[in-house]
């Protein structure tokens, strides 16, 4: 069976059939072609296919396609804009907070939404709110300096 | 090794990591997203029983399902000619004959000796058509008794899993004098005894194995596209499972989502779909979905063992006995057996005088998946042992855990020790490594931090652990080719494989800066048989200090021949000029390196190196809070120091010791591979399997000590990415077992779990009970 979806992902519309039973994640990989989301787990437990729908993070594999029909979607790839690359990810480079990179679209995406809806945020809290992502590289605590980094640069630019 | 060597390759400056704009952005090239038009998908039956004959199988109703294109099984396979998978005979039998594990077949045929062995292979138009027909595969099994532990494995009644394989064992190795041993043991002041299992891992990496076989229809050849650490090593042995020769197969690798080891050895699905694409003439694709993998992927550690130690009264260490089982799974992985009988008894006696030491080990077949190298392999598990050990003894003997290893340390003026594993530890200096650690550690502090514990109505211990890796594992060498051409890019060419830990940005970074010039003119290529001539792979944390020592001297074969170039061009002696910046120079006269490969055209270098075993080492100290409510761990403080020998890329080394790190916590606390006495596996997703997140992971304070550089290489590195897994479990158990103490509780098997230690707080032992009534 197939359902007739509009979605918007990084500003482009894409309208289009999709089997009604296929997942979000599927759907931006194989139909939107936006390979930087990528699946770790398929039982919503690693964060790695984390995007935002609407403007909130949300685990990719958890969603079926035809749940965001209507919604505007935003991956890793619509993060950086033409002046380079979004805070997050600079922060991400220099605080060395990935290694093998599988982790980090879903994390940074979880990331900015962290930042964005938190305006005092200190590491425990970080920690607590990075606790549905994966990472089995870096032990963390590089992610977490480059998550209070970017919470910092965001705050003096607010 | 030559300090002025060090200082041109720019060590313990950190350039930015070349890898991170693309896996940033969401352009990583990881296999499943390679763009291979065309492709089929395949999915695996796998065996739902843990050991069993087939009867039969009935593919009749999935070939016929809508979309599918072919379904193969074992018997196919075998018709074809199509051979066991390798494994590395590196050791005997107990009755020392040739061993003899059961053949490891890419499709199960006649028996199934794990649950989740691959038994057929469906090849469908779309993912999801493979995964349907697989439903319509009819097996017929007929169970057989499983054995599941390796003790247990041992016993003259357990079930056998192979006929090879008396009593299970598969290989044996003895190490130690048995008869000097025991005499020491005879007239011991004190004699420590323990048994203990150091439990099974997954390594589980992000990205599980993701394979496209492809059939290359111009060249008439197979390419596999696989996230493998050791293209070379792995494009031999599958060309020899499928009886083609080396060059009928490519192996490309992209970026990979981590491997720590469990990614360095073939798997038969690889096989399997490499034949199904020649059969078909096809490209396929298949990723391993995350319960297959945590059926299928190789497992790590799993030993059992009675450990003991004899001590004289003042506490030296007089002699150690360890009998190992080592658990094997139902079959040999390539390097299942090498783990257990080579790696982990090259560091047998740690960084401690031992005078005489009989150890055993049998590799035993249960009905489990096969396990293989896991971050560390076989050295976390010697270390484990050895630090249990001391711990213990410590407590028996009454003295200071401190204090007891520092009386057994081998000494710097014993250096470059021989070890009773006959290995020689070529540098270190291990007292100064402890002190230091403890320095790190606040260790003076610890007592108050004890007290400041108990009053909010915690357990609170400290633990310490003394550990020395052996890096490097076999074929020591690699082979660096070197290309600059005539526009002045440099292509560098290794068979080591970048699998996250950035070995590309510090390759780059030692040759630009070596050449003086920018970073983004050198191109690291790794990961294609067919580009890369020559190379053995990632592993034993040997990408640097070999890998990166034969770039050393690729690098200095390419300045010669440049040197020679601009004596000519410059018209001085090649002897005379300076090489300073990117330039040669000699009294007013110079010329740029662009501007010599401009006018003279462009140049090829090699370089090659070579090495015998390395011993990195360190010291970790935790600090352990427990809840006695609930019985949950807290690590309070984690600190130490290792000796990695020089630090090239100072950046890149704190990620592979925070990463490591936090695998060997998670091995003390969290993590164990479950199979029920049936063999089904209960951890088969991370829901079961605990992966430790951000939120119980400590902040670490580690540190480097670059006074003991390593002499047998160039650039004096040792290796840096698997310490963490040696240290990281002792010190953490070391410290909860201080903070139980007062239970009279001296020893639990990782993981320790809120559980376990919920009841060990609940249960006196004798000792307790005794203690408690006086
Ligand atoms: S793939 Fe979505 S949470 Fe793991
Ligand atoms: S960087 Fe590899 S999983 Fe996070």
């Amino acid at each position: 069976m197939k359902t007739a979806v509009s979605i918007i992902v990084n500003d482009r519309r894409c309208e289009t059939e999709v089997p009604t039973t296929m997942l979000l994640v599927d759907f931006l990989r194989e139909v939107a072609g936006s390979k930087g989301t990528v699946v770790g787990c398929d039982t919503g437990q690693c964060g790695c296919c984390t995007v935002h729908v609407d403007g909130d993070a949300v685990k990719s594999c958890t969603m079926l396609t035809a749940q965001a029909d209507g919604a505007s979607i935003l991956t890793i790839e619509g993060l950086a804009s033409a002046d380079g690359m979004h805070p997050m990810q600079r922060a991400f480079h220099e605080h060395h907070a990935l290694q093998c990179g599988y982790c980090t679209a879903g994390i940074v995406m979880n990331a900015v939404d962290i930042v964005t809806k938190h305006h005092e945020l200190d590491e425990r809290t970080i920690r607590r709110l990075i606790e549905g992502n994966l990472c089995r590289c870096t032990g963390y605590s590089n992610i977490v300096d480059a998550i209070l980094e970017a919470a910092r640069e965001a705050k003096r630019g607010a | 090794m030559d300090a002025e060597i060090a200082r041109a390759v720019g060590a313990g400056s950190s350039a930015p990591r070349i890898e991170d704009a693309r896996l940033l952005t969401g352009k990583a090239r990881y296999v499943e997203n390679l763009d291979v038009s065309g492709c089929l998908f395949a999915a695996f039956l796998r065996s739902t029983h843990a050991h069993a004959c087939i009867k039969s199988i009935d593919t009749t109703r999935a070939v016929a399902a809508p979309g599918v294109v072919a379904v193969f099984t074992g018997v196919d396979l075998l018709e074809a000619g199509v051979g066991p998978l390798p494994f590395h005979e590196v050791v005997q039998r107990e009755d020392g004959g040739p061993m003899q594990p059961p053949a490891r077949l890419a499709l199960a045929s006649d028996r199934v000796r794990f649950s989740g062995e691959a038994i057929a292979l469906v090849i469908a138009q779309t993912r999801r058509a493979a995964l349907d027909a697989l439903e319509h595969i009819q097996v017929d099994y007929d169970p057989l008794p499983v054995v599941v532990r390796a003790r247990m494995a041992h016993a003259e009644d357990a079930p056998l899993v192979a006929d090879g394989a008396p009593r299970n064992v598969v290989g044996f190795m003895r190490i130690g004098d048995k008869a000097k041993t025991d005499a020491v043991f005879a007239r011991a002041a004190h004699v420590t005894r323990l048994s203990l299992t150091n439990q099974r891992l997954s390594a589980s990496p992000m990205e599980t194995r993701s394979v496209i076989a492809s059939w290359d229809r111009d060249r008439n050849r197979l390419t596999l596209f696989a996230g493998n650490q050791a293209p070379h090593m792995a494009r031999e042995q599958i060309a020899r499972c499928l009886g083609i020769p080396n060059d009928d197969l490519r192996i490309v690798v992209g970026d990979i989502g981590g491997g720590f080891g469990m990614k360095l050895v073939p798997y038969p699905e690889e096989v399997a779909l490499l034949f199904a694409a020649r059969s078909l003439k096809a490209s396929i694709r298949w990723k391993a979905d995350r319960t297959e993998s945590f059926l299928s992927d190789t497992h790590g550690r799993d030993h059992d063992t009675d450990a003991e130690m004899a001590f004289d009264r003042e506490g030296r260490i007089l002699g150690v006995r360890m009998r190992v089982w080592a658990n094997m799974g139902a079959y040999l992985s390539f390097f299942g057996i090498t783990v257990a009988t080579g790696s982990g008894n090259r560091v047998v006696s740690g960084v401690y005088r031992i005078p005489t030491l009989d150890v055993e080990v049998r590799a035993m077949l249960t009905n489990t998946a096969p396990v293989g190298p896991y971050r560390g392999a076989g050295r976390p598990e010697a270390i484990y042992r050895l630090e249990r050990l001391l711990d213990v003894g410590a407590a028996e003997l009454g003295m200071d855990p401190v204090t007891l290893r520092r009386i057994n340390l081998i000494t710097p003026d014993a250096i470059p020790y021989l070890a009773n594993s006959g290995q020689i530890y070529e540098s270190g200096n291990f007292p100064r490594i402890l002190d230091q650690a403890l320095a790190v550690a606040d260790w003076a502090g610890f007592d108050a931090r004890r007290e400041a514990a108990r009053a909010r109505g915690q357990l609170y211990g400290g633990g310490i652990c003394c550990h020395i890796d052996t890096t490097s594992g076999i074929r020591p060498f690699e082979q660096v080719g070197i290309v600059a051409n005539a526009l002045g890019r440099i292509d560098v060419f290794s068979g080591t494989q970048a699998m996250g830990q950035g070995i590309a940005t510090v390759y780059a970074s030692m040759v630009a800066t070596r050449l003086g010039i920018p970073i983004d003119h050198i191109n690291i290529v790794q990961g294609d048989t067919d580009r890369v001539p020559d190379g053995v792979g990632s592993y034993g944390s040997r990408s640097l200090f070999i890998g990166g020592s034969a770039v050393v001297q690729a690098t200095e074969a390419l300045v010669d021949v440049l040197r020679q170039r601009a004596a000519a061009v410059l018209a001085s002696n090649s002897g005379d000029l300076i090489f300073e910046a990117g330039r040669f120079a000699v009294a007013d006269r110079s010329i740029g390196i662009f501007e010599l490969l401009a006018r003279t055209g462009g140049v090829e270098a090699q370089g090659r190196h070579e090495s015998k075993f390395v011993f990195p080492n360190g010291c970790y100290v935790c600090e352990a809070e427990i809840d006695p409510e609930t019985g949950v761990v807290t690590i309070a403080r984690f600190s130490g120091v290792d000796d990695v020998g020089t630090v090239i890329h100072p950046m890149i080394v704190h990620g592979q010791v925070q990463g490591s790190i936090a695998q060997g916590i998670a091995q003390a606390l969290y993590e164990e591979v479950v199979y029920d006495d049936e063999g089904q596996l209960l951890s088969a997703s991370f829901m079961d399997y605990a992966l430790p997140r951000a939120d119980v992971l400590p902040r670490l304070s580690v540190e480097t000590d670059e006074t003991s550089i390593c002499p047998t290489n160039p650039l004096g590195a040792k290796g840096a990415g698997e310490a963490g897994c040696l240290g990281a479990p002792p010190a953490v158990v070391g410290a909860v077992m201080d903070a139980l103490a007062k239970f009279g509780v001296r020893h639990l098997d990782m993981p320790l779990t809120p559980e376990k230690i919920w009841r060990a707080m609940r249960t006196p032992t004798p000792a307790c009970r005794a203690e408690m009534r006086s």
